[in-house]
């Protein structure tokens, strides 16, 4: 069967916008329908995996339980943004991945990235 | 040239943000150089489009219809994520309550895969 390799871009923080859930039921379903998927955290996107707060602060609802789940859906390969991470000031020590997401996920430049990005069929920036 | 088969991916607005437009603009320059575009996928504030009583001021662009003509030159078919329709109310179900507008349809997230797979390219229209 034909299959495309689908890059889910994440660049906008947890709050303020559903742009990121957006994202992430489109990488689950693409998944699902056994897609290889890329989901990449970069620019302000790195910011979603961060610890928060199981109760937000501004009423809306956390994503990061969701996204822990990526790898369980069959979400090929994580990226988090290198460079992203190095001007927020974020160590990568201080992400919240969950044992299974921290074993998918890579952290990569921004200049790999988009090598990467390059060799995919689809990519879908949020 | 070789003519090439397109689907659209378009998750603007179509009331407050330009993608929507753009996305427009982009199908009718398609179509008038012998392009298809064999699939329009609406996700996220993207479904308001299809809402059947949207009540647009004459002097604004007419989405809506434009995206219907679509259909009528080439066939083209227009599908809204039914878990954004379903957030927005927007319903097809035959219980009198139907309230999209004529050539929109509902389909779920695997009808965004499927234009992957079967069309040359997928355009996205963000925002």
């Amino acid at each position: 069967m034909k299959t495309q390799h689908i890059g889910i871009v994440i660049t906008r923080p947890p709050h303020g916008s559903d742009s990121a859930s957006q994202a992430l039921d489109t990488a689950l379903a693409c998944a699902a329908f056994d897609q290889p998927v890329t989901v990449i955290f970069q620019d302000d996107g790195i910011w979603q995996l961060l610890p928060q707060p199981v109760a937000s602060p501004l009423g809306d609802k956390s994503l990061l339980a969701q996204f822990h789940l990526m790898p369980l859906y069959g979400v090929a390969s994580v990226r988090i943004c290198q460079d992203s991470l190095r001007h927020a000031g974020i160590d990568a020590g201080q992400l919240a991945l969950n044992d299974a997401l921290n074993s998918l996920a890579e952290l990569k430049s921004r200049a790999e990235l988009s090598n990467e990005l390059a060799q995919l069929d689809q990519v879908w920036v949020y | 040239m070789s003519h090439k088969r397109f689907a659209l991916y378009v998750t603007a607005n179509p009331i407050s943000r330009q993608g929507q437009l753009s996305a427009l603009r982009f199908a009718e320059a398609a179509l008038a150089s012998g392009h298809h575009i064999a699939r329009v996928f609406f996700a996220g504030d993207a479904v308001l489009v299809g809402h059947a009583e949207l009540d647009i001021p004459s002097d604004e662009p007419a989405l809506q219809q434009r995206w219907q003509t679509l259909v009528e030159a080439d066939g083209t078919e227009l599908l809204l994520c039914s878990a954004a329709a379903q957030r927005y109310g927007l319903k097809a179900d035959a219980s009198g309550k139907h309230n999209l507008a004529a050539h929109f349809s509902i389909s779920g997230l695997g009808s965004l895969v499927e234009c992957t797979l079967d069309c040359d390219r997928v355009i996205h229209f963000p925002g």
